[in-house]
């Protein structure tokens, strides 16, 4: 976090070109945010540069002691990627689903078996209804706290509990529904 | 077990995803663009406001009153009352 404070100061002092360390150290999880709710990549993309274009906009507005610059970014990335979303429609934004696993080690099977179980938890979190969807993956995958969810989504903690309390059972009877038992 | 194991892994890669190639390049491209426009922006509107007669009326009134202001500053602190 104070990495990137110094690197913020850096790029409002005017060193423009200190702005790339920030891309390159945040856009794997930003584009991973985006890469949640929009299929196609070039969705994502768009999405993620808008990200990093309206973040270099306002860097000025940051405040370092309510949020972590990532955090920060996430709340961007939420807000691009539900404009999106109301913008067009679900079947506009389908497209390449497949996301690539990395090359695997393993026996083809063992690799083979874990590919289907994170595919069928993608179509799992996939079929979320979006409020429930957006706290589960700022939840469980980016690992903010109730009150940084609360603040980003502008809702109580209460609120946030109880949507990511909906969003476990909703997954695990849709993972059970499929015919396994869900982890976590 | 196994399936733990498979979920804290999905979890990983799915928090972080390798964007497409020079993507970093291409949003520097759109930083500096963005940097390019607004500091055209800026000049334009500069221009714009000193080419209009009363603008440049004002900015020389506004000025010579912070000069004449200054000066009266200076010279208030040799004046004995």
């Amino acid at each position: 976090m104070d990495e990137d404070v110094a690197v913020i100061e850096r790029v409002l002092a005017g060193d423009i070109a200190a702005f790339r360390i920030l891309v390159e150290r945040h856009e794997q999880r930003v584009f991973g945010f985006a890469r949640r709710f929009l299929r196609r990549t070039v969705d994502c993309e768009d999405v993620a540069q808008e990200v990093f274009l309206s973040a270099y906009r306002n860097l000025a507005s940051y405040r370092a002691d309510t949020a972590r610059f990532s955090t920060w970014l996430l709340a961007l990335a939420r807000n691009k990627c539900l404009n999106l979303l109301n913008k067009r429609s679900p079947a506009a934004l389908g497209g390449d689903v497949t996301i690539p696993e990395p090359i695997d080690p393993r026996t083809p099977e063992a690799a083979l078996a874990e590919a289907e179980f994170h595919a069928r938890l993608d179509a799992c979190l996939a079929a979320l209804p979006l409020e429930q969807k957006t706290v589960f993956v700022l939840a469980e995958l980016h690992e903010l706290s109730l009150a940084e969810i609360g603040n980003l989504e502008g809702v109580s903690v209460g609120t946030v509990k109880s949507r990511l309390s909906r969003a476990r059972s909703k997954l695990r009877e849709q993972w059970v529904g499929a015919g396994q038992g869900v982890q976590g | 077990m196994n399936e733990e194991r498979w979920y804290e892994d999905w979890k990983r890669r799915r928090r972080q995803e390798p964007p497409p190639v020079g993507f970093a390049e291409r949003v520097m491209a759109a930083v500096g663009a963005a940097e390019i426009e607004r500091r055209s922006a800026l000049a334009a509107m500069l221009l714009a406001v000193w080419s209009w007669r009363a603008s440049r009326i004002g900015v020389c009134t506004l000025a010579a009153a912070a000069c004449l202001f200054r000066l009266a500053h200076v010279v208030a602190i040799f004046v004995v009352w």
